[in-house]
């Protein structure tokens, strides 16, 4: 089997370790989640992140500034990652905010990120880009974890009658990177044949995989999902307006952002 | 007096070596040049540049991961630019596509550079030069690259030589040209310490304008010399001589910058 590379590209809580979880289950690929994680949680083994990497090898800023050290040093990470992944296919989650973490000198602001270029060029990559389209919801949701610094499955027990008052500027501001990045990031994919970009909305119903996805992913990559639920990820069940004490507020104001930002001519 | 970081931002030719040779030419100011450059011929002060700062200090990219100690490094960075220059300015050179190089993690893209935010809370003055002729100035680029010589560039130099331009190159650099500006400049719009200039009103027939040394002087005091500016000198050759295509590739280039110029998305 020709080992491949499975990038998943998303922002934060757009069902990606649901997703990562369910790859795994394949029993064909090696998950080794967000590889630019600088305190990662919630993956089994050695650490495989790219930090832990550059630390053991020496790998000093000055090496990756010209382009032939920074593919060299990209190159030297896969090839680690796939070594520990034989025979298996490896499985890695890039963040919207994580593409800079590898980045030579010359490279524009709005530039094709290197990673995803380098991955485009020298490996065998496909991409899923998982965009949720109720982006008020995923905010909040992104807002919430780091006010409970809970990730998943979060129940009423991890509530525990926390409520904050979410700050409208920040959601705002916030709201808008993610619909530039997803923007970006969907016409940097343009192009690339082995591809999915399906919403979080698609991509999960029931808490199981869709046949959609499953579909598309079978025809890039040649592999089947297993039946039954997602492992140990379940849909949080916290009720949002228990917790956000100006959720409509924050809803409303994030929608005017999703309305401004995200265009449906970008794929 | 008291000791400020002066900070360029443009892209390439857009008259920036010429700007650092008259801003050092006061006196006032250490010129350090494009500070993260990746070749040591293409800076004054090879010793100085972050590359080998970087080296000399063994720093990982995994440091730079972290917000904190990228804040650290930064912060020693420029400490050690200032005390080299003291008791004079820190004059650097950031071109547009040189901003990513230290981002830590979580980091958006279309985030502040995480320099320039430093550089901010450094109470740097920044320089912010476009160059309203977009197709000279990137025409100036490509027989730059194809020629190899910079500066002072005269029909010797190019010794008949003609190069194509290539259109579809040239329009993806000038996207991403004018995205950038537009992007810097959106930036720059909470900093006091700020002159936006064209490059057509930064100098004239080879001198600094009275304009720019007067926005100059409102944030830094200095007396700049009168005259030309030291070696480098306006460019000589027509450029329609040496490109061929030279009236496409303008007009594309034209048609790139009434779509893309000033259009933050």
């Amino acid at each position: 089997m020709t080992q491949k590379t499975i990038c998943i590209i998303a922002g934060q809580r757009a069902g990606t370790n649901a997703l990562q979880r369910a790859i795994e289950a394949t029993g064909a690929v090696v998950n080794f989640g967000e590889i630019f994680h600088t305190h990662p949680q919630g993956v089994d083994g050695p650490s495989r992140i790219f930090r832990d990497f550059a630390r053991e090898n020496g790998i000093g800023i000055a090496d990756t500034m010209e382009r032939g050290g920074a593919t060299a040093a990209a190159k030297k990470y896969m090839t680690w990652l796939k070594e520990a992944a034989q025979p298996k296919h490896i499985l890695i989650d890039v963040k919207f905010n994580s593409w800079l973490a590898l980045t030579p000198t010359w490279k524009f602001p709005f530039e094709e990120p290197f990673f995803m270029r380098y991955l485009k060029d020298h490996e065998a990559t496909t991409f899923i880009l998982i965009w949720r389209e109720n982006l008020a919801e995923q905010v909040l949701s992104d807002l919430i974890s780091n006010e409970i610094r809970v990730w998943h499955n979060i129940g009423a027990e991890h509530i525990a009658g926390n409520k904050f008052e979410a700050p409208i500027q920040r959601v705002k501001w916030l709201a808008k990177l993610v619909c530039r990045t997803e923007m970006e990031m969907r016409h940097h994919l343009l192009g690339h044949a082995n591809r999915i970009v399906i919403r979080y909305e698609d991509l999960f119903q029931d808490g199981v995989l869709t046949d959609h996805f499953k579909i598309d992913f079978k025809k890039l990559l040649g592999l089947d999902f297993p039946d039954g639920s997602l492992g140990y990820i379940r849909p949080n069940t916290a009720d949002k307006r228990e917790i956000v004490t100006n959720y409509d507020e924050a809803i409303a104001a994030i929608e005017e952002i999703a309305a401004k930002y995200r265009s449906p001519n970008a794929v | 007096m008291v000791q400020r970081i002066i900070c360029i931002i443009a892209g390439q030719r857009a008259g920036t070596t010429a700007l650092q040779s008259a801003i050092e030419a006061t006196g006032a100011a250490v010129n350090y040049g494009e500070i993260f450059h990746t070749d040591p011929l293409k800076v004054p002060k090879p010793e100085s540049m972050f590359l080998n700062f970087a080296r000399n200090n063994n720093i990982g990219i995994a440091d730079i991961m972290v917000a904190d100690k990228a804040t650290a490094i930064i912060d020693s960075y420029l400490n050690m630019l200032e005390a080299d220059a003291r008791p004079k300015h820190v004059l650097v050179d950031v071109k547009f596509n040189s901003w990513s190089i230290l981002s830590p993690a979580w980091r958006y893209h279309s985030r502040e550079p995480f320099f320039f935010q430093c550089l901010k809370q450094s109470e740097a003055v920044f320089l912010f030069i476009w160059r309203e002729n977009l197709a000279e100035q990137m025409l100036s680029d490509f027989i730059y690259r194809q020629v190899g010589v910079l500066h002072n560039l005269d029909e010797d130099t190019i010794a008949g030589r003609k190069f194509e331009a290539p259109i579809q190159q040239l329009k993806w650099l000038a996207i991403h040209i004018c995205r950038s500006e537009a992007y810097m400049y959106n930036y720059l719009q909470s900093c006091p310490a700020k002159i936006i200039i064209k490059y057509e009103n930064l100098f004239h027939e080879g001198v600094l304008t009275d304009r720019f040394k007067t926005a100059f002087n409102e944030f830094v005091k200095v007396t700049f010399p009168d005259g030309p500016l030291g070696d480098i000198r306006p460019n000589t050759i027509n450029k329609r001589d040496v490109v061929p295509n030279y009236d496409e590739a303008a007009a594309v280039i034209a048609e790139i910058a009434a779509e893309h110029r000033w259009v933050y998305r």
